[in-house]
């Protein structure tokens, strides 16, 4: 009898273990946060483009990821005001009994994002950021179940993902280690993408005491909506470069790409995204 | 959101310390012309411009209500950054400490050269500042707030830490020739909190200034003394 590889059997109980896992009763949120909810004030209208921020934090143990995607959603929903929606999911351990944001797994990122597609219109923006762990081609999703549920996010569902929202203009951030490996999945004509590091080093700042993952830590700090994308974007190099020389590490290499319909922008404000 | 969880901050005995350094009566006098800064922020927190923007406000408000003309904090910040500019940094690579006497230049020019050349009488530097946290009885105390470290999940651990980080509203006044008149911090909230299990987990950036209520609370701790003569101050320590 044909014995299963090993890799093969640890698949599959992880498949086990996450099919049984999201069915927790909270895994979609709770209260006003729950992802119906959220989805439903996304798909509200607005005089003129809507700006959506779909935050994803697919780690658990690490606060920095729900820390990353909770600064960035603040900062543009003061930016953006009445034409801001948000959708925020995140795998972070709770501290009390209820989970406010719904779980960030492969099944609500799907279900938010054809909630998305379904709800825009031709003039809408989207801003993306994925943060957790990485590896080549593949983000880490990680959350509690009961027990401990690990998967893998291989760069062909995220790039599925960020397709599903062409052609609206789309700016994508990927904080993780090895992001730059999945540049070429999520690759479109009207997508802004950047990562945390090129593919072949790991980017800092996901340790259990972090506040924010380093990049996205340095990128929020950039932040200056009359200044362009390359200016955020040297400003953000910068002061990566100086967190990691305090940890004396040789760099992760953030990258930046722009779509060929957005190659305008590097010279434009951020506000004209 | 996970900022409505948390256990409130209350307000407790007022904050130790001593933090009028002349009669009350006198810096009162001097609550005429008053520059704000701008807020200033740990470099490892992470606070939208509209929020810090949004407290400074309440300080300033706070100011107006007793009366005092305030110049903002857009005006007072390129102003003391000119002033730096021209004096030199406070910090003094050379001895290795603080220069007392170019800070002190630096803050008089830059009250000098507000209101159009005509100076203000006063400058209050307003920014966040993390404190130790001494928890006893089940409640972490600093400056005047006390707040619950333990989390909905955590309430069946028993473990002790003795002391955790708190966040507080500091704020500085500094008279007309630079000297420090008054000093007070308000605690605003907890940096982390105790979950399940007792690992520490930071508060998240983005909740560090999200509830009003707290942000008042802690301006009106870090202000009180010097808006509200409260009995027995008023004497130089």
């Amino acid at each position: 009898m044909a014995v299963p590889p090993p890799r093969a059997l640890a698949l599959a109980l992880l498949a086990a273990a996450g099919c049984a896992a999201i069915q927790r009763p909270d895994a979609r949120g709770t209260g006003e946060t729950a992802l119906e909810r959220q989805l439903a004030r996304a798909a509200e209208p607005a005089q003129g483009p809507r700006y959506t921020f779909l935050g994803v934090a697919m780690g658990d143990r690490s606060p920095a990821f729900y820390g990353d995607i909770r600064i960035l959603d603040r900062i543009l929903s003061h930016r953006y005001g009445a034409a801001y929606r948000s959708v925020l999911l995140s795998n972070r351990e709770q501290w009390d009994q209820l989970r406010d944001l719904p779980l960030a797994t492969s099944e609500n990122v799907q279900l938010a994002v054809e909630a998305l597609r379904a709800a825009r219109r031709p003039e809408d923006r989207f801003i993306v950021l994925f943060t957790a762990h990485g590896n080549r081609g593949e983000l880490s999703e990680e959350y509690p179940a009961p027990g401990r549920v690990r998967r893998s996010v291989p760069s062909a569902l995220l790039g599925r993902w960020v397709k599903a929202l062409a052609p609206n203009r789309t700016w994508v951030m990927i904080s993780s280690c090895y992001s730059g490996s999945l540049l070429p999945a999520i690759e479109g004509p009207a997508v802004l993408a950047m990562t945390a590091a090129d593919a072949d080093h790991p980017s800092l700042g996901c340790g259990t005491l972090d506040r924010s993952t380093f990049f996205v830590g340095a990128l929020v700090r950039s932040l200056d909506f009359d200044q362009s994308f390359d200016e955020l974007w040297a400003a953000t190099e910068e002061r990566l470069r100086g967190y990691e020389a305090r940890y004396r590490y040789p760099g992760a290499n953030p990258q930046i790409r722009f779509g060929a319909d957005l190659w305008g922008l590097r010279v434009k404000p951020l506000s004209r995204f | 959101m996970a900022a409505a969880l948390l256990a409130a901050t209350v307000p407790v005995a007022p904050a130790g310390g001593r933090p009028l350094n002349i009669p009350h009566e006198q810096v009162v006098a001097l609550l005429r012309h008053v520059a704000i800064t701008p807020l200033s922020v740990p470099d490892d927190l992470m606070v939208d411009a509209v929020d810090r923007a949004a407290l400074v406000e309440l300080v300033a408000t706070e100011l107006r209500g007793a009366g005092a003309e305030v110049v903002p904090p857009g005006e007072t910040g390129p102003a003391l950054t000119a002033a730096a500019g021209a004096n030199g940094a406070r910090a003094d690579p050379a001895a290795g400490g603080v220069d007392d006497e170019r800070w002190k230049a630096t803050l008089r020019d830059a009250e000098r050269s507000l209101r159009g050349g005509r100076g203000v009488d006063c400058l209050l530097l307003v920014g966040l500042r993390t404190s130790q946290a001494a928890v006893a009885n089940g409640l972490a105390r600093w400056n005047g707030a006390a707040e619950d470290p333990l989390t909905g999940a955590a309430r069946a651990f028993q473990g002790r830490r003795p002391r955790m980080l708190g966040l507080s509203v500091a704020v500085w006044l500094y008279g007309p020739e630079g000297d420090l008149l008054y000093w007070r911090r308000g605690g605003l909230r907890l940096l982390y909190k105790l979950g399940a299990g007792g690992q520490v987990v930071p508060v998240a950036d983005a909740d560090l200034l999200a509830d009003p209520v707290r942000n008042a609370r802690a301006v009106g701790l870090a202000l009180g003394p010097l808006l509200e003569r409260p009995a027995g101050a008023g004497s130089a320590p």
